[in-house]
């Protein structure tokens, strides 16, 4: 086979193996697009769940606090009452005392019922560790904040990874393109016999640059 | 001149053609012919390429708009979960305010103050029941939870589950087929590359001559003929419901 020939089978096997890589890149590409929606819907989906879980949150703090300020507010009104039943007695009025003591039990009779009602009372995690000691709400509100937060941390893992495999998805579009100057040089080297070596030598430091920016990209 | 001296011919022409005009006249005509053949598969490539960006597009649409389906679907089964727990919560701090009211009741009762007792008579009678009809199912003691604790979670599921708006709401399932869709789009989007590879060689084909014009031509019905097979069982396999995770 002449010189020329053995030119024009470089250039063909040049331009084969333009074809797989371009082929290779623009799967990677695509994938990486496809990626890069999916990282997109999950930060988006974890907005609406953190926003919809504070939101859910808020009901169920209000809930729990007026069921804590219940108790509280009413044991100290049955508190009161005993304090005035007993200055009642002291000053000789008991039938006043007795009216007073009746309404010192009906208090406690209602803060016994919201505490019975009462999720923080009730729970062994945030219960009063005494029988006239106070929930721990601090820690309570710190647990629903960390629920809420670690919500915010995948949003936020979500949207890096958005923004990683949209950087990614451009340098492979960067790379095709220069496959495609490739392609161009090579298609020209097949036709033109002066410059085939010059345009040949062109695309293949081309193709060389393209796999191992492709490598580059695929391994970081 | 005699036009019978060069047997009707005109003067300085040939007047039967050579073996070597016959030849490059035979030889430029099978060229044309391989030329048009070489369009006509071009053509074909170029259509079957456009079908194939067409419905890498049409993919790529219906994989956006399933995914905006679901991301809308969520916002709405959001909103009307903030709907059910703000009434289950009211229905349940409507229970508790009853709850506190009938104890509170029942304990002047059973005060030994006649009008106290005529009191709580009246809360227990006539205050309870009418307070106890905004507490929902509250009312009636249910749902608890182990610890005896009204079970608000559990009535804001009762309440989405009584509501056909929304279960009928599927956004995972939605997800999931936006997933299946966007694999199906990789694929098409790759062969819609390899049908555009086939092209260039073709291209090569037409320009080129002699031995490796038919390199560049076989190439790229190989390419051509690979990618058309890998199309249509592609879209066999996910118009069949297929790659689904």
């Amino acid at each position: 086979m002449s010189n020329p020939d053995r030119g024009r089978r470089l250039v063909v096997v040049l331009t084969l193996i333009t074809t797989i890589v371009a082929a290779v890149v623009a799967g990677l590409s695509v994938d990486a697009g496809t990626r890069q929606d999916a990282a997109n819907r999950e930060s988006e989906y974890l907005v609406l769940i953190a926003t919809n879980q504070t939101v859910s949150d808020i009901g169920a703090e209000n809930y729990q606090t007026s069921l804590v300020s219940d108790v509280v507010s009413n044991s100290a009104d049955g508190l009161a009452h005993d304090m005035a039943a007993l200055q009642l007695a002291a000053t000789g009025d008991a039938s006043g005392a007795l009216t007073v003591t009746a309404l010192a039990n009906g208090s406690r009779a209602r803060a016994d019922a919201a505490r019975k009602l009462s999720d923080l009372y009730q729970s062994p995690k945030w219960g009063p560790t005494s029988a006239d000691g106070f929930p721990d709400v601090k820690g309570y509100f710190a647990a629903q904040a960390d629920a809420e937060q670690a919500i915010v941390t995948r949003q936020n893992q979500a949207s890096d990874t958005y923004n990683a495999w949209s950087a990614k998805g451009d340098t492979y579009v960067a790379i095709l393109s220069v496959l495609a100057v490739t392609f161009f040089l090579l298609g020209l080297a097949q036709v033109s016999k002066r410059m085939r070596t010059f345009l040949a030598t062109c695309a293949g430091g081309l193709l060389l640059v393209s796999i191992v920016w492709t490598a580059g990209v695929l391994t970081a | 001149m005699d036009p019978d001296a060069t047997g009707g011919a005109p003067i300085g022409l040939p007047t039967q053609p050579s073996g070597e005009i016959l030849e490059a006249v035979a030889s430029e005509s099978e060229h044309d012919r391989l030329g048009i053949a070489i369009a006509i598969v071009l053509a074909i490539v170029a259509v079957t390429a456009a079908f194939a960006a067409w419905r890498t597009s049409v993919v790529s649409s219906q994989v956006s708009d399933t995914n905006r389906t679901a991301l809308i679907d969520v916002s709405k089964q959001q909103a009307m979960h903030q709907i059910d727990a703000n009434a289950a919560y009211t229905e349940a701090s409507y229970g508790v305010d009853t709850a506190m009211k009938k104890a509170y009741g029942e304990s002047l009762k059973s005060s030994q103050v006649p009008a106290l007792q005529i009191l709580g008579s009246t809360i227990t009678n006539a205050l309870v029941p009418t307070m106890s009809t905004l507490a929902g199912p509250f009312a009636a003691g249910a749902p608890l939870t182990p610890a005896g604790t009204y079970d608000v979670a559990k009535r804001i599921e009762e309440l989405g589950n009584a509501n056909p708006s929304y279960t009928a709401l599927n956004p995972q399932a939605e997800f999931a087929e936006a997933d299946r869709l966007a694999r199906e789009k990789t694929w098409l989007t790759v062969l819609s590359v390899l049908f555009a590879i086939a092209l260039f060689w073709l291209g090569m084909a037409e320009i080129t001559a002699g031995r490796w014009r038919w390199v560049n031509l076989v190439t790229g019905i190989i390419i051509f003929v690979v990618t058309l097979g890998m199309f249509g069982a592609v879209e066999l396999f996910f118009l069949s419901g297929g790659g689904a995770a």
